[in-house]
């Protein structure tokens, strides 16, 4: 029983490359679709025809700029937050990066965030709030 | 001010302007920053340059937090996206080449979608074309585009399937998952199909039941990844697709027909808890880092006549050798495993007569051992190929979700 099966199994997956919908092997051209005319033409010459064939994309959104934010014309008296977004790694670059800013810029507060729940977690509205009223920049890592 | 490894400039600036900012000031770095000590850090990013610029990087960095926002840079209001023509017109050559420099292949040559055939492919269902179907992103963060019945009949038709494949597809188009993810990892995505459909469509479940080797298997999974690159912009290296070393599975996907007929086990699809039934069309989608031969791990060495003999059949215990295989994978996406009929039958007869009592003893600690994966629920066992001999394999891939087939015809 099982023999027959097999055998009809084998039958249909190779059918499927000679008669399926796609033409392979009448078409010569990937393209397939001719003119009748053109059919019973040499393959290397019906290739020359022209076809219109569907563009395959789907749709993207459509887009709102937005403006950056508005930048400090010193870093004097200001806040920067660094926020680690929770990839490995991610917090001793911050860490480096404040150690640099505490050499270079002696005046500016520095301040480091883990975002709650890491990378994957939903942003964190109580801390997006903080920096919207402490924080004069943000820094965020890593994008990897 | 974002910093992100320079190796992503280019996705940073295409996720960037799709999010409303296309000129989004970002600090680039050289990577990786995982695995390295702060003392290397420092040395290589702190006190080195962006490596796109070559200017030194902190200094580079407080200039973009000062500098004043040029007039592009403080850009609101609406920014016009398009998908270009409809329709093309040329000879095929041209459209081969014109659909490659576009993007739109896996890079091999795809049939054309003339309107003739998509009308062809659109008989397999009965679903208006114009019909939303799904939304789809390479990753959750990044930005959804729409598709249509239509514009997953087009893909089809440039994978080379049969319009009695299209109810798959759109079963599959329709959960909005991708099946070539962005993520630098490498996923894999696969589809079990349970149910008649398998035989109506001549999907192969018996000898080479995984691979490339009957054409419903290949061109359903060509599909996937067709509509996943053109109908959610994945799979565009450098922007939408970061796959460190890439895996080649993201072609055409794992695509398994689970071998029913000769299984001891109920499919697949009735233990997914959904109340799916035996004999019913569902397809399951699944994530993870793909599958390999169970032979790439020690603990399935047959032995050989040259080092101390064959092992012994009574040695060969199958149950243990998958369990001590799940107890080395990585657990993020669990494990499956991906049995021929005679290792399926092994099991059975080793006492796990369901499948949820196998998961269920693979989840449990040997004496001594700590807990690896904690629920049964996170190994998913899968029975298809020949009964030619005892091979199976390993990985690890989780069910993401099912559907059903029939609603799409």
């Amino acid at each position: 029983m099982n023999v027959v099966k097999k055998n009809a199994s084998r039958r249909e997956f190779v059918q499927g490359i000679t008669t399926g919908a796609m033409g392979l092997a009448a078409g010569g051209c990937l393209g397939g679709a001719k003119p009748a005319a053109a059919q019973s033409r040499p393959a290397a010459q019906a290739c020359t025809d022209k076809i219109t064939v569907l563009n395959p994309m789907g749709e993207a959104p459509a887009v709102r700029l937005k403006p950056q934010a508005r930048r400090m014309d010193t870093l004097d008296g200001k806040t920067i937050y660094f926020m680690n977004y929770g990839y490995p790694g991610s917090d001793n670059l911050l860490y480096e990066a404040m150690d640099w800013f505490k050499s270079n810029h002696p005046k500016t507060t520095l301040e480091y965030r883990l975002k709650p729940g890491g990378m994957g977690a939903p942003e964190d509205p109580a801390l997006w709030e903080e920096m919207n009223q402490k924080a004069d920049a943000m820094i965020i890592g890593v994008g990897h | 001010m974002p910093l992100v490894l320079y190796d992503f400039a280019t996705q940073q600036a295409e996720v960037a302007a799709n999010n409303g900012m296309p000129r989004l000031r970002s600090q680039f770095i050289r990577g990786p920053v995982w695995g390295r000590t702060r003392a290397q850090i420092r040395r290589s990013i702190i006190e080195g340059s962006n490596p796109i610029t070559g200017r030194p990087g902190m200094t580079e960095l407080v200039v973009k937090l000062t500098d004043p926002l040029t007039d592009e840079e403080k850009k609101a209001g609406d920014m016009k996206r398009d998908s270009g023509p409809a329709t093309f017109t040329d000879t095929p050559d041209n459209l081969q080449r014109m659909f490659l420099e576009k993007r739109w292949t896996d890079f091999l040559p795809v049939i054309l979608p003339t309107e003739e055939k998509v009308e062809e492919m659109l008989k397999g269902t009965s679903h208006d074309p114009e019909e939303a179907l799904g939304r789809m992103s390479p990753n959750s963060p990044s930005e959804y585009w729409t598709y249509t019945v239509r514009t997953a009949a087009i893909n089809a038709v440039m994978a080379g399937c049969r319009p009695e494949y299209l109810p798959i597809i759109l079963a599959v188009g329709s959960t909005g998952m991708e099946a070539i993810n962005v993520s630098d990892s490498g996923w894999v995505a696969g589809l079990v199909i349970n149910g008649a459909i398998r035989d109506e469509i001549g999907l192969n479940y018996e000898i080479g039941a995984v691979g490339p080797y009957a054409l419903a298997n290949t061109t359903i999974g060509r599909a996937w990844s067709l509509l996943s690159i053109n109908g959610g912009n994945c799979g565009k290296a450098g922007t939408t697709y970061m796959g460190t070393v890439g895996n080649p599975m993201n072609l055409i996907n794992i695509v398994i027909a689970e071998n029913e007929r000769d299984s001891p086990f109920e499919p697949l699809s009735t233990r997914l808890g959904k109340g799916y039934k035996r004999g019913q069309n569902i397809v399951s989608l699944l994530s993870g880092w793909g599958i390999l031969s169970s032979k790439n791990w020690k603990f399935n060495d047959w032995g050989s006549p040259v080092d101390n003999g064959w092992r012994k059949p009574e040695d060969l215990n199958f149950p243990q050798i998958i369990k001590d295989i799940i107890n080395v994978q990585d657990s993020l996406f669990g494990a499956c495993a991906i049995l021929s009929p005679p290792i399926a039958n092994f099991v059975k007869d080793a006492g796990y007569d369901t499948v949820e009592k196998f998961t269920q003893w693979l989840v449990t600690p040997g004496a001594g051992q700590p807990p690896h994966l904690l629920r049964p629920g996170q190994i998913t066992v899968i029975v298809t190929g020949g009964s030619n001999n005892n091979y199976w394999s390993m990985g690890a891939m989780f069910v993401n979700t099912s559907v059903e087939i029939d609603p799409w015809r």
